[in-house]
């Protein structure tokens, strides 16, 4: 039942309809055509009205978001899609967020810094002046610690490495964070897929500024193969990104100003984090997960 | 051959020396000393010890089955008892002899906070002990985490051991209208006993960014009967 928004608005953006089906997404590869004109949208509106949510929450009922398309330029709504409240509504946690962006940053650097010890110096042997008579310091050698260009005792030694794994439970709350606070600015947007009708970069690029889309935008889809058309107007726009769900990480969300995901990769998602919300599991013990469906 | 490249070849299984990728150490220190981790190695098929040629094994003994098997396929669901499932079964929804209690989402509503439960559907309601910063100086302040045995713990000198508080988490909405009530019914609980142990006033910690409340003092069967009786 939809209580949030009020039939009105749904009829100003939907055609009536008599028959409500759900959503049975169509993976057509899009052919390289750039004169096609064919409008993507199906004749019957709304595709969706309600979501099945896996673990509904006690307290908090489902949230709603408004289905759009890119198939064409005009911002005509499609549907509502519900989302589950333990993702989509979480207090957000700005520890958590940090954590995450810091281990992202920093579990890939090596610090590369080598100070060679003293036996790997040439020419130690040599006495510089003798050791009585000259008026000056006293020197074993040229290359002591105290000399310029001399040896380091306790300086760094060889590669050393940043790697650590942040845990699991912080990482997923990183996640469900940035995403509630993504959607509660009114950065994110749902699309039924990313078939467009051309491969012109500048159609999508007028489409994100007539919808104020901002600079920067992270498409993502359930998996890594992606029609041509996007993949070409993203290679060619500066700040579009496409990137399937398994790339999906709290410093990529918070860096694109919107967030553009689809039906597929939405269900992806939620699956997979509320299974990780709402299971036990020790990785020693447990066998490595199915391979993930398409 | 030295000890250390003899236990190093005992634990290799014989189809990586053969296949000479081995690597030791070397003056640099730039190869790592044993294959253990690689792909290569962590793969192999595992053999048992009875079929290790003899030169691998302990003074050339090698120990021999004595008695054999037989497999059967029936009795599966004793087995199945057993083994670690990652999936949470869901609880019913009726209190439990054990004296756990269904949340109550109807009465939760009333109130301007909620506090969920965690994935095993209990309270998010635990023990801790903290650790105290004693007062350094400021250029001997690093030395805190440096030197394990001067880090003390909180002591509470009446009740003769470590101080002991009690957290609750994962609360959502407005945490100092919890706190309110909280701090309201834990003082009337500790009126009604006699216990010394209890002082008061009840003093808690309020962390927004975390969502979680802390209160100094055990008083965590008292905090459970304050969510029982809010519907959480």
């Amino acid at each position: 039942m939809i209580k949030s928004l009020s039939l009105t608005k749904i009829f100003r953006y939907c055609a009536i309809v008599r028959s409500i089906r759900y959503f049975e997404s169509s993976s057509q590869s899009s052919t390289f055509s750039p004169e096609s004109s064919t409008n993507s949208i199906p004749q019957q509106l709304p595709l969706i009205v309600s979501r099945q949510l896996e673990y509904p929450h006690i307290r908090y009922p489902s949230l709603q978001a408004w289905l759009e398309t890119l198939g064409q330029k005009r911002d005509e709504k499609l549907g509502i899609v519900d989302l589950h409240p333990s993702i989509w509504q979480t207090s957000p946690r700005l520890d958590i967020l940090y954590e995450n962006i810091e281990w992202q940053k920093t579990y890939k650097t090596i610090d590369w810094a080598y100070t060679p010890p003293h036996h790997e110096y040439p020419n130690m042997r040599a006495k510089p002046w003798p050791q009585k008579g000259t008026g000056r310091a006293r020197h074993k050698s040229r290359y002591g610690p105290q000399w310029k260009g001399g040896y380091k005792v306790n300086g760094p030694k060889g590669p050393t490495s940043f790697f650590y794994v942040l845990p699991k439970e912080k990482r997923i709350e990183g996640l469900c964070t940035a995403l509630t606070v993504k959607l509660h600015q009114n950065d994110v947007h749902f699309v039924d897929s990313f078939d467009l009708p051309t491969h012109q970069p500048t159609y999508l690029q007028e489409l994100s500024e007539d919808r104020f889309w901002g600079p920067s935008i992270l498409f993502v889809d359930d998996t890594d193969i992606m029609p041509h058309n996007i993949m070409f107007a993203c290679a060619k726009t500066e700040g579009f990104t496409l990137m399937p769900v398994y790339g999906l990480n709290v410093y990529s969300i918070l860096k694109h100003t919107t967030l553009v995901l689809t039906i597929r990769a939405l269900n992806k998602i939620e699956k997979k984090l509320l299974h990780a919300l709402h299971s036990y599991d020790t990785q020693k013990d447990q066998p490595p997960p199915p391979p993930d469906e398409p | 051959m030295s000890l250390v490249l003899r236990n190093i070849i005992r634990r290799c299984p014989w189809t990586i020396i053969n296949k000479g990728s081995l690597r030791f150490w070397s003056s640099n220190g730039q190869f790592p000393s044993h294959p253990m981790g690689t792909e290569e190695y962590e793969n192999q098929p595992r053999k048992s010890i009875t079929e290790l040629p003899d030169e691998l094994t302990e003074h050339g003994i090698k120990p021999k089955f004595i008695s054999g098997y037989e497999t059967t396929k029936d009795g599966w669901e004793w087995v199945d008892n057993i083994l670690f499932k990652s999936k949470i079964p869901e609880p019913p929804n009726h209190p439990t002899p054990s004296g756990w209690i269904p949340p109550n989402p109807i009465l939760a509503r009333q109130w301007p906070y909620f506090v969920d439960r965690d994935r095993f559907h209990s309270y998010a309601l635990y023990v801790r002990i903290l650790p105290v910063m004693l007062e350094y100086w400021l250029h001997e302040q690093h030395r805190y985490y440096l030197n394990i045995f001067r880090r003390r713990v909180e002591y509470d000198i009446y009740a003769q051991r470590t101080r002991r508080f009690s957290l609750l988490e994962l609360i959502s909405g407005d945490i100092w209208a919890l706190d309110h009530d909280l701090k309201n019914y834990l003082t009337k609980r500790v009126e009604l006993t006699n216990d010394k142990s209890k002082e008061l006033p009840i003093l808690s910690q309020v962390d927004e960014i975390k969502r979680h409340i802390l209160i100094d003092g055990e008083y965590e069967e008292w905090v459970a009967d304050f969510l029982k009786e809010k519907g959480f």
